[in-house]
């Protein structure tokens, strides 16, 4: 016994070290933890407080009521208007239209949706860009080049 | 913006998330690991020729467990969340589990390096001055004890805590292979064999890095590389190789004898898809030709020279590490090559270089270790004295 000294120093250090690990953890731990579940329950209300950015399904329908009926009884009927465009609140506050709202023209746009897949099931209309613009060999994508057929009463209203 | 809002439109398996990084983490966690088990043999099953290697074994260990992180802080981003796995650590979450492992591990084998070099570092205190000296006094914990007594405390201590670092080692890395074991949609990775395939094949790749290493150290330090040690490492590399490669064989051969639906997607991936990694680089490449090599080290030892058996054992080595981190590659880029749907491919993924999760990126985190052990080599040396060894050990 009389040669362990320094194995006893050491686990005295590592009994402090985990003591320091354990007391410091409880400090870090944030308030409200663990109140109502496995997370900081403050989280919550701050997320209440935020400003929505998001539109309700039919919120562009107030003022757009002749898009929104077009899109409606067409095939993209499913797809949000915000989705090509962008939230409601880049847009309209407190009922009143206080910017411009975002016009994507980009193929990339409708090849998210539309690209060809093998994992995307069939349901979806396919197209394999390059031979849908019939393009040749190293010809770049032009930018705007979906909405060039399918101008903006074929895009609502497909 | 429209790409957050898609998700639930599509089942959008269509790119390859987990990068080049998912691919090195267990390659370095399996180093760790390996090279754990290869300071074990010497420190708990008493294989006393590999005790030029054993200091080496344990300090690469923990050169490799100090990175072990950094390639999941580099694919998740925000690192200065890192800790709150640990703060408010779930114990339903694996990965939680494995801050845990992964702390009580580097505890494990700090302690043991601390005790397999006291006597130097106190050594060295003597002979240093100024700061120096007092960081190593603070190191050697103000005992200046080198008695035979002490020493024998010590090693007890050692023998004890090597026992420990074996499971610890072990679910340190078994625990990667169940990550990916039980990824039940992923029908390339879903197979409870899954865990032990990463265990053997971290074992071999420990192995070969230590190989690879005391090589090298005896090289730059002018040593002579002791034969005894060298042949036993090369018969080690040699069974767990061998195991691990029928293990990975017989997964495959398993998958494509049922014919279950899996073989469907799992078939064609293996043959067109990664047909050069995983045929050519790890079966091919990577394992005929060290199996051969190290054959011959061991079943024609008569024969070769020191040099020669260096040499050849050295090569086999080093295209075993090869083939472990080919091996992590198919499993990982491999596993995701195909939809979950399981109906066919998905993009290719091809790692780019300067970004946060690529090539140079990847160099960086690998080349750390090294470093680290450098320094530590300079300040303490990790070749074993023979006489010196004589009197630590028994
Ligand atoms: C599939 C994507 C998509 C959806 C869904 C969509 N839009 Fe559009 N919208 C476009 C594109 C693309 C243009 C630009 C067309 C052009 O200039 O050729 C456009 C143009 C517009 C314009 C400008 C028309 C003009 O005269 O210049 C308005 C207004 C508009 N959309 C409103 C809406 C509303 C309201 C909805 C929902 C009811 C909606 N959009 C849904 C893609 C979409
Ligand atoms: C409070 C009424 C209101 C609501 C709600 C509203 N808009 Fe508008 N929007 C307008 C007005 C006003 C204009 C300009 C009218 C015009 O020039 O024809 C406009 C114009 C647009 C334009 C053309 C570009 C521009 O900014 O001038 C687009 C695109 C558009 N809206 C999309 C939408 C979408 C998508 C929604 C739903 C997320 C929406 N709007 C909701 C009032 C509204
Ligand atoms: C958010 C996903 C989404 C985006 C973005 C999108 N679409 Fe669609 N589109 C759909 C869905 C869903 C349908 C309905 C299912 C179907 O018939 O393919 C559809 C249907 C269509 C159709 C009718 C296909 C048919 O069956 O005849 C056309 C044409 C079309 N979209 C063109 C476009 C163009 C052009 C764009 C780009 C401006 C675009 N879409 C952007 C989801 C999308
Ligand atoms: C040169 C004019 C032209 C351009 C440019 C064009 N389309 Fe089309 N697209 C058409 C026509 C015409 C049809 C309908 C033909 C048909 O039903 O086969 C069509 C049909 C489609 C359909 C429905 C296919 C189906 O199987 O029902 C989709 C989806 C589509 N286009 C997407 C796109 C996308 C995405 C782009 C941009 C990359 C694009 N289109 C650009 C002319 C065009």
């Amino acid at each position: 016994m009389e040669h362990t000294k320094h194995i006893w120093r050491a686990a005295f250090l590592l009994i402090a070290v985990l003591t320091f690990v354990i007391v410091g953890r409880h400090f870090l731990v944030p308030k409200s933890f663990g109140e109502a579940g496995y997370y900081r329950y403050d989280a919550l209300f701050e997320h209440m407080d935020k400003e929505p950015r998001h539109g309700a399904p039919d919120a562009c329908a107030d003022c757009h009521d002749d898009i929104a009926a077009a899109k409606a009884g067409g095939k993209h009927a499913p797809v949000k208007c915000e989705v090509c465009h962008d939230v409601l609140a880049s847009h309209v506050k407190d009922g009143e239209k206080v910017a411009d709202m975002r016009i994507n023209r980009s193929w990339e746009l409708c090849a998210y949706c539309h690209q060809r897949l093998v994992g995307r099931p069939a349901l979806v209309a396919q197209v394999d860009i390059r031979e849908h613009l019939e393009l040749s060999a190293g010809q770049a994508i032009p930018a705007e080049a979906c909405v060039q057929c399918h101008d903006k009463d074929a895009i609502h209203h497909p | 913006m429209h790409g957050q809002s898609l998700n639930f439109l599509f089942p959008n398996d269509v790119h390859i998330m987990w990068s080049l990084m998912i691919v090195l983490y267990p390659y370095i966690t399996g180093l760790v690991a390996g090279a754990f088990i290869v300071g074990s043999l010497y420190h708990v099953f008493g294989r006393s020729e590999l005790k030029p290697v054993s200091r080496l074994a344990m300090v690469a260990s923990l050169s490799f467990l100090l990175v072990a992180t950094l390639p999941l802080l580099s694919h998740l981003g925000h690192p200065e969340r890192a800790l709150n796995i640990v703060i408010t650590p779930h114990f339903t979450s694996a990965m939680s589990a494995f801050g845990m492992i992964y702390a009580a591990y580097l505890i494990l084998v700090v302690l043991e390096i601390w005790l397999l070099f006291r006597s130097e570092i106190i050594e060295l205190a003597a002979r240093s001055t100024g700061i120096k000296r007092g960081l190593l006094k603070m190191a050697a914990l103000g005992v200046y004890d080198i008695s035979d007594e002490a020493r024998r405390a010590d090693h007890k201590v050692v023998t004890v805590l090597a026992a420990l670092g074996i499971p610890a080692a072990c679910i340190l890395h078994g625990y990667v292979g169940f990550m990916f074991g039980s990824v039940k949609a992923n029908a390339f990775w879903s197979t409870p064999l899954m865990p032990i395939i990463f265990l053997f094949s971290a074992v071999t790749s420990g192995i070969a890095m230590i190989i690879i290493l005391y090589e090298t150290l005896s090289a730059v330090n002018g040593r002579k590389i002791s034969g005894d040690c060298l042949q036993s490492l090369a018969g080690y590399l040699w069974l767990f190789a061998t195991v691990t490669v029928t293990l990975e064989i017989l997964e495959i051969v398993t998958l494509s004898y049922a014919q279950d639906e899996e073989w469907l997607i799992v078939g064609p991936l293996i043959r067109d898809k990664i047909a050069f990694s995983f045929i050519g680089i790890q079966m091919v490449f990577g394992s005929l030709i060290p199996f051969i090599l190290l054959g011959i080290v061991v079943t024609l030892k008569r024969y070769l020279t020191a040099g020669m058996r260096n040499v050849i054992t050295f090569i086999a080595a080093l295209i075993l590490l090869i083939q472990v981190f080919s091996m992590r590659w198919n499993v990982v880029i491999g596993g995701q090559i195909f939809s979950k749907s399981g109906i066919g491919f998905r993009e290719n993924y091809v790692p780019e270089l300067g970004t946060r999760e690529g090539v140079a990126a990847a160099l960086c985190i690998f080349i750390i270790p090294f470093l680290i052990m450098g320094a530590f080599n300079r300040l303490l040396p990790l070749a074993v004295e023979d006489g010196d060894a004589q009197a630590r050990s028994h």
